[in-house]
């Protein structure tokens, strides 16, 4: 007999922010997958997004993704679960998403089907109510509990759901799932855990899967894997003709982005790898076997949170003379002082910073950069403003321009200007300046408690 | 003979990514578990070197492990600033293993 076994497709790690690869993606749908997963999110693109809570991808480049993947998924009528929607999984992005849905289904005329959507937004009262209440929420990071005061530096804070959530979505006859904030492991995972496969396998076949043709060698991304889990086992197969599975590459994967390759903390425990085999089965399929899940006795979420400190402004200017650059530490007390003198409040207020990056000297790694003599002939030189307001920021930076300029140091030759410009302007990012409130565990007495599903019936 | 070697000419691959928004981790990556063995029984490679190699007191690494699964050694250290806070360099630090390359061990070529 035929061991039972479930396929899954995983084709890109990062809905929208690149178009994923079709060739593979349809090789892989001659397999038969019995569903597709795709994870749309990351923390690791910074506060701003979540804090000003914007799209990190351009909007046409996540339609062209949700265009194949649910074109594709209801031509076969397998699900498609797509986690952390929008880049950052709060509300706006899940909507973003379903709207996006609806507009691909009205064209291409799909047949009517179910979809959940599944909100991670928390709202920051009800927090603040816990925090009062007395609840314990510990920082990652330092340990430390949440307060009050975190919470109201914070703009927008966001849940990372377990499989709980997609689970019951499924149980509701969802065809289509657009989750917030989630896991990455447990949007692989939660399809077969209700079909009463092993927790363990499961998430570390999630594990495998979530950056898609990373896992594999040489490195290509956005490129399909196909996973295929067992009770006993896992199989992992790029459907790139070029890349490899290889034990060494699956089992690499396991440690990327993470601090410790042996363990991974979700909703509800952890799963544990240190007695994971990898196996190849063919020269580019790897299989994995044994790994473990340690339940909680506590069910855990992770709170992400961010808060604006201000608006940004940026200088550029280049500097080509000699004595300039031998002189580049006293020229930058000079530019310091002198516009510190017009806006005093950089000295020390809440809310307001200039720092600079010289590239050339250690724009890329700041205070750990190990090269201390340099030998370049020109620097570039990005000072970076925050201030409480975006003019406040503009006018400081093109004040720290003009001091580029005029500046004096010993040596010069020149006058009339001691710095290229590209352009006379002070230059402003999109989104004001956000930083990190909240990385906390919130502790759950139910793990649908703050993931409110609604089911939609699209097409038709 | 007893000589020395750097990491870029054994490792197959060196990165460095941020791993959560307060640490960056390394990985020093092999595909030839012979290498891999030889470096891990050398016992050249320590939280110490790399430390020194960075400029930072050891107690700034949080994890220094020999992977074998993965024939990779894996290291996280605490970043200068919360990943996206004034004074953020490389907000997704991708450019932070350079001076892993440099790291010089002895090797023995025998």
């Amino acid at each position: 007999m035929t061991p039972r076994e479930m396929r899954v497709l995983s084709p890109t790690g990062n809905l929208g922010h690149s178009p994923i690869q079709e060739d593979s993606y349809r090789e892989g749908l001659t397999r038969n997958p019995h569903y597709v997963v795709a994870d749309a999110g990351s923390a690791d693109i910074g506060p701003s997004f979540l804090g000003a809570d914007v799209a990190h991808n351009p909007i046409e480049w996540d339609r062209m993704d949700l265009e194949l993947l649910l074109t594709t998924t209801r031509e076969r009528n397998i699900p498609l679960i797509i986690g952390s929607a929008g880049g950052t999984g709060t509300d706006r992005g899940v909507d973003l998403f379903l709207e996006l849905i609806k507009e691909i289904a009205a064209e291409h005329r799909l047949a009517p089907f179910r979809l959940a959507t599944i909100y991670a937004d928390v709202d920051l009262d009800a927090l603040r109510e816990r925090v009062r209440r007395g609840e314990v929420m510990p920082s990652l990071a330092t340990g430390e509990p949440l307060t009050l005061e975190n919470i109201d530096r914070s703009d927008h804070v966001v849940a990372m759901m377990g499989v709980e959530p997609i689970i019951r979505a499924l149980e509701l006859g969802a065809e289509v799932i657009v989750a917030g904030r989630a896991c990455d492991d447990a949007i692989f995972a939660a399809l077969p855990i209700w079909q009463g496969y092993p927790r363990a396998q499961a998430l570390h076949m999630g594990k495998s899967l979530e950056c898609a043709s990373l896992v594999a060698e040489p490195e290509m991304v956005k490129e399909t894997i196909l996973g295929t889990l067992r009770e006993d086992r896992i199989l992992i197969e790029p459907m790139h003709p070029e890349q490899r599975c290889t034990p060494r590459s699956v089992a690499a994967h396991s440690m990327y982005e993470r601090v410790d390759p042996y363990t991974q903390a979700i909703p509800g425990g952890v799963l544990e790898t240190r007695e994971a085999r990898y196996e190849a089965v063919s020269d580019r399929t790897c299989q994995i076997m044994g790994s473990r899940f340690i339940p909680d006795p506590v069910y855990r979420v992770k709170l992400e949170g961010a808060g604006k400190v201000g608006y940004r402004a940026f200088s550029i200017v280049g500097l080509r003379d000699p004595n300039a650059i031998q002189n580049l530490d006293r020229i930058l007390a000079d530019v310091r002082e002198r516009v510190e003198r017009v806006y005093p409040a950089l000295r020390t207020d809440e809310g307001y910073s200039l720092v600079f990056h010289i590239y050339g000297r250690n724009g890329v790694m700041g205070a750990l950069e190990p090269v201390r003599e340099i030998r370049s002939h020109e620097l570039g030189v990005v000072s970076e403003i925050i201030a409480p307001s975006q003019k406040l920021a503009l006018d400081i930076a093109k004040l720290v321009q003009y001091r580029f300029l005029f500046g004096r140091y010993p040596g010069q030759k020149h006058s009339g200007g001691g710095a290229a410009l590209i352009i006379d302007e002070s230059l402003r990012p999109e989104h004001a300046a956000y930083r990190w409130t909240v990385d906390h565990l919130l502790t759950l007495k139910d793990p649908l408690e703050i993931f409110p599903i609604h089911i939609h019936t699209i097409g038709g | 003979m007893q000589t020395t070697v750097k990491l870029s000419q054994i490792a197959h691959t060196i990165r460095s990514k941020n791993a959560g928004a307060h640490f960056y981790t390394f990985d020093i990556m092999f595909t030839d578990p012979v290498l891999y063995q030889k470096v891990k029984a050398g016992g050249a490679l320590t939280r110490e070197r790399i430390a020194q190699a960075y400029g930072v007191s050891p107690d700034r690494i949080s994890h220094f492990i020999a992977y074998d699964p993965g024939l990779a050694f894996k290291i996280t250290m605490r970043r200068p600033v919360t990943s996206g806070d004034v004074g953020e360099t490389d907000v997704y630090g991708s450019q932070q293993y350079i001076p892993l390359l440099d790291v010089e061990i002895p090797w023995d070529e025998a």
